[in-house]
């Protein structure tokens, strides 16, 4: 996992993937069910985003700290 | 609510209490920390969120539901490219020495000033309507919370009615102390920094508490909420928002607010100048995505509560604080000032100061230097910077008057951004492409900013009234094709969507395209390979040449001085160049070479980066001619040489160090990998070495601890084995003397009984003596008579049938007592008659029993033969007998003894029964009296063993058991089972 998340290519993997979630199948799905839904759902997907975000950092937290020490 | 007093009052505390914290951070190195500090660095970029989060937000949410989302949902995706982009932001400002927006770009494309200060412009007219917006945002919250007099004085007259004036001042006053007190080489704040740090957390509890007061006390929940504005129909879906193009600028809006984050002044000075460390962007990376959640969560079901709740209320912006009013809480009400106003305040303040540091070296600089009489305002460079902070907040203020005042803040924001994104391309251009180049950087720019204006700014002018409103229905000069909202006939976008269109359009356009037909310098390839390269070389190339050293370095320092004391004061510039020549170990030379002279001349570059940009600072030291003429070609030559030796052109030099670059940083990567692997090797065998010393240790420890608790078992043990063997001994002398004693008793009793018929027999046998001498007497003298011979006859026979009968008793009684003392002393099992024997035992211990009034019964088979240990029967019954003789009669009371010897149940099993009825054993003493040595009668000789002895007996000796019941008054009854 660490060199996967080190990959400039997964970085951007990830980056378009929830930018197209998000603006294709998240903003179409805002408009059709009720605004409790619907302001619940937002934030889910919101809150998963910072998971998957938090993950990478942890990983490349720790390959950077080793660089460091290296220099 | 509150008087005017009382909310200056508050204002100034804040900004005491914040200003005395910066004044402790900035010197104790409070940052030094390596926990807070990358917490501190995440909350910075939280002045992201201005007053059009804490308050815009909500009024754009009552307009178009979901749409504002857009502005945070941006930023959050563009995080999982930080570690790209920011990181190498970052790399190249350690290297350059970047102080601003304009610097970096400046850099990028030729150190060129002109860009810089387009930049500077660019980014002024996006800054200002921002400012304005942040002072509307303090006004109004100010007007909305304060109560006026019925009479007020005059002085409360006058600060009410000047309270934005008041606000623009203190502003002004305050950023000057907070971020421009000093010149700093690096303009890095630390103490500014933790006051953004800890306003973020300010306006983000302070939203929250409000949400929360809202929703659960003032309403019924979100849900509740929710579901009655869907009722009502006061929820905009985002598809039908301006007139159906609401996905449109939902996308749009996302876009901006994706280069927003990195390139608005403020977010580029906080992520990229005031970054201490370039690991801490793996914190920001998920800390800031939550605050950006969190601080928006109740956004939506405020809107909601606000439009159900007060429809006819003036602003929507104002929701957050109007609620609270409204509800006449004046502690929420004080909480969401409070709120608000460090949202204001943090971004105010940073902006002003970047917009300084960009202002004063890009735009003023340069005019100094061409007007010659100005030129002592080189020197005064903190005090332009101050100047400009002043001309910068009011001209947000004077924006507020004219414009944003009857505008939503989300609207001017908007425009704000558009502004900044003019800089994206050229800026992730100049990152990623060699090819970008200074021309195309500029007509880029030229392009972005003029449509910019056309399609924005324009119908602002036109919505103040400042020019007729023509143009946006005819289009300039009449023609149509040239709307400002309708540009090329494009009429479906909304105004954003619309201008950020035309602008990329055009800006990438002719970004590209003159980049390509541009041919670039020498210098700006120089720079393009530190910029594209940036995060797989960290230092530049080295060469070790065997050159002459034949430059005074004294004479260059007095001509570095000059330079340096036109921009800092004589005693900085020699502390600096001091610093410098010791710190490249030139301090002891009087000559160096051309390279090293190279090597001071980039550091001083360098140093006056820091104070007045890197264009400013590359301008100032080549008009000093610094190298000579010969200097130069020395140079140049040691270049050619350097070329001429290694048998290349300067293209292939490129390439070659293109190709050892990248071997460089595959070896590099190759090494870190290796270095890492070694590491966590390192790692695993210090772990091993010391789970194993600790594996030693304890089994060591276990060891010691097992010989020692062994050697005190077995020292216990022998002690235990001594004494009882000792005990053993001491029961068996006990016992032995207990026995004697028992034999002592049985002679008594022996003499005794034979004492009657052995005196009986004696008195017999010497009258028997004195008959016979007188009959011989008479006889002899013939003296004897017939009747007197026959009388003697008689008496003979009568005394010798006494004698007999009186001898068979005592030799009776000497066998009794005989087999009695011989099975007392014997262990020897035989068989004997049960009655016979324990009527001899009676008898051994007649000389006690006889004196008494006490009767002993014996029931028992006179036909029972057992074979065992007589010996210890007799002990049991002797010991049994004489206790109840002792213990439970008196001397003169009456009573009966019944010994009952029956054979048991089970096979070889035989019951003995004891019992009296004499006092009978209290309860206590009941449980003790088969202890050793437990007596009643210690004084007058019990040796308490007797009982002990008798439950010994029987338990290992009869295979046996005893048990005793005795009631006090009624008698005592001891039940003996014995398996023969």
């Amino acid at each position: 996992m660490n060199h996967l998340f080190q990959k400039t290519a997964f970085l951007y993997f990830i980056f378009i993937f929830f930018a197209l979630i998000l603006n294709v199948f998240i903003i179409s799905l805002l408009d059709n069910i009720a605004v409790a839904n619907s302001f619940f759902t937002i934030y889910i997907f919101w809150l998963l985003m910072i998971l998957m975000l938090f993950l990478i950092s942890r990983k490349l937290s720790k390959i950077e700290i080793k660089d460091d020490d290296n220099v | 609510m509150f008087s005017i007093y009382s909310i200056i009052a508050l204002f100034l505390t804040y900004m005491s209490i914040l200003f005395i914290i910066a004044y402790i951070v900035d010197n104790k190195n409070f940052l030094k920390s390596k926990k807070i500090a990358p917490y501190i660095y995440a909350l910075s970029f939280a002045i992201y969120c201005t007053a059009w989060t804490y308050y815009g937000s909500v009024g754009k949410a009552v307009s178009s539901g979901y749409l504002f989302l857009s502005v945070y949902l941006g930023p959050t995706l563009i995080m999982f490219l930080w570690p790209i982009i920011l990181k190498k932001m970052i790399r190249i400002k350690n290297i350059f020495k970047i102080t601003s927006l304009a610097d970096l770009i400046s850099v990028r494309y030729e150190k060129s000033r002109l860009i810089g200060a387009i930049v500077s412009l660019g980014a002024l007219f996006g800054t200002v309507p921002y400012i304005s917006i942040q002072l509307k945002a303090l006004i109004t919250s100010i007007e909305l919370l304060q109560v006026k007099s019925v009479e007020p004085t005059y002085v409360e007259n006058m600060l009410s009615q000047n309270v934005g004036l008041i606000i623009v001042v203190l502003m002004i006053f305050f950023t000057i102390l907070f971020g421009i007190r000093k010149l700093d080489p690096t303009e890095r704040h630390e103490g500014m920094m933790v006051i953004v740090a800890i306003e973020s957390l300010v306006k983000l509890f302070a939203i929250i508490i409000i949400g929360f007061f809202i929703v659960f006390f003032v309403m019924d929940g979100i849900s509740d909420i929710l579901n009655q504005a869907q009722k009502q129909e006061f929820f905009k879906s985002i598809a039908m928002e301006d007139g159906g193009a609401g996905y449109a600028n939902w996308v749009t809006i996302l876009i901006l607010s994706m280069f927003a984050i990195m390139f608005l002044p403020r977010q580029f000075h906080v992520s990229v100048v005031e970054n201490p460390n370039e690991n801490y962007i793996s914190t920001v990376m998920w800390v800031f995505p939550l605050y950006l959640l969190l601080i928006t969560f109740f956004t939506i079901p405020i809107a909601m509560g606000g439009s159900l709740l007060y429809p006819d209320i003036g602003s929507v912006d104002f929701y957050v604080l109007t609620i609270p009013l409204q509800q006449n809480s004046q502690f929420f009400s004080l909480v969401a000032f409070i709120g608000g106003f460090s949202a204001s305040t943090s971004m105010i303040m940073i902006t002003s100061m970047t917009m300084a540091i960009m202002i004063s070296n890009y735009l003023l600089l340069p005019l100094i230097e061409l007007y010659k009489p100005l030129a002592f305002l080189k020197k005064r460079i903190l005090i332009l910077r101050w100047c400009v902070v002043i001309v910068f907040v009011s001209l947000g203020y004077v924006f507020y008057l004219l414009v944003s005042k009857d505008n939503l803040i989300v609207n001017i924001g908007l425009i704000s951004f558009t502004a900044i994104l003019q800089f994206a391309p050229i800026i992730i251009g100049g990152l990623f492409w060699k090819g970008a180049s200074r021309t195309g950087a500029l007509w880029g720019l030229l392009f972005g900013f003029g449509i910019w204006f056309y399609t924005l700014i324009i119908p602002q002018f036109v919505n103040s009234g400042w020019i007729d409103g023509e143009i946006l229905v005819n289009g300039l000069f009449g023609f149509w094709l040239l709307k400002p909202t309708a540009l090329f006939g494009l009429s479906e976008f909304a105004s954003i969507p619309h201008a950020v269109f035309w602008t990329m359009i055009f800006n990438i356009s002719a970004f590209a395209i003159f980049s390509l037909i541009s041919k670039k310098s020498d210098e700006e390839n120089k720079i393009v390979d530190d910029f594209v390269d940036a995060l797989s070389s960290k230092e530049k190339y080295k060469f070790d040449t065997n050159l002459r050293d034949s430059i005074n370095i004294k004479e260059k320092c007095l001509l570095f001085e000059e330079v340096l004391n036109d921009y800092f004061s004589k005693q900085k510039t020699q502390e600096s160049l001091s610093n410098l020549v010791c710190g490249l170990y030139y301090d002891s030379k009087e000559y160096i070479n051309i390279l090293e002279f190279s090597k001071l001349y980039s550091e001083v570059e360098r140093i006056l980066t820091g104070s007045i940009g890197s264009a400013g600072a590359h301008r100032a030291l080549s008009l000093s001619n610094l190298f000579k003429e010969d200097e130069s070609i020395e140079l140049s030559n040691v270049y050619a040489d350097m070329l001429t030796k290694m048998k290349i052109t300067p293209e292939e030099f490129n390439e070659k160090i293109n190709y050892f670059k990248e071997k460089e940083r595959l070896l590099e990567d190759h090494s870190n990998e290796l270095i890492q692997k070694v590491a966590e090797r390192d790692t695993e065998i210090e772990a091993r070495k010391d789970a194993e010393l600790e594996i030693r240790e304890l089994n060591e420890n276990l060891e010691n601890i097992v010989d020692q608790r062994t050697n005190e078992l077995q020292n216990t043990n022998i002690e235990l084995k001594d004494s009882m063997d000792t005990l053993r001994l001491t029961q068996k002398h006990l016992i032995e003397t207990e026995t004697m004693a028992n034999l002592g008793g049985l002679v008594a009793g022996v003499a005794h009984e034979i004492n009657t018929p052995v005196g009986l027999s004696l008195t017999g046998i010497t009258y028997f003596i004195d008959r016979s001498e007188e009959i011989s007497r008479l006889y002899n003298e013939e003296e004897l008579s017939e009747e007197e011979f026959n009388q003697f006859i008689k008496d003979s026979s009568e005394i010798a049938n006494s004698i007999n009968i009186n001898l068979i008793k005592t030799a009776d009684l000497v066998k009794s007592f005989k087999q009695v003392a011989v099975d007392q002393t014997s262990e020897d099992k035989r068989v004997f008659n049960v009655y016979n024997y324990i009527h001899d035992v009676l008898l051994s211990i007649k000389n006690v029993t006889k004196k008494s009034k006490v009767k002993i019964n014996i029931e028992c088979s006179d036909q029972l033969e057992i074979k065992s240990y007589p010996g210890a029967i007799s002990q049991i019954l002797t010991n049994l007998v004489l206790n109840s003789f002792l213990h439970a009669y008196d001397d003169d009371s009456t009573g009966t003894i019944n010994i009952k010897f029956i054979v048991g149940e089970e096979q070889n099993e035989y019951l003995l029964i004891y019992t009296d009825d004499g006092k009978g054993i209290s309860r206590e003493n009941l449980e003790k009296i088969f202890d050793p040595f437990f007596t009643t009668n210690r004084e007058e000789g019990g040796s308490g063993l007797g009982m002990s002895i008798i439950y010994n007996l029987i338990t290992t000796k009869l295979k046996g058991s005893i048990n005793c019941d005795s009631i006090v008054g009624v008698g005592t009854k001891f039940t003996i089972i014995m398996h023969l």
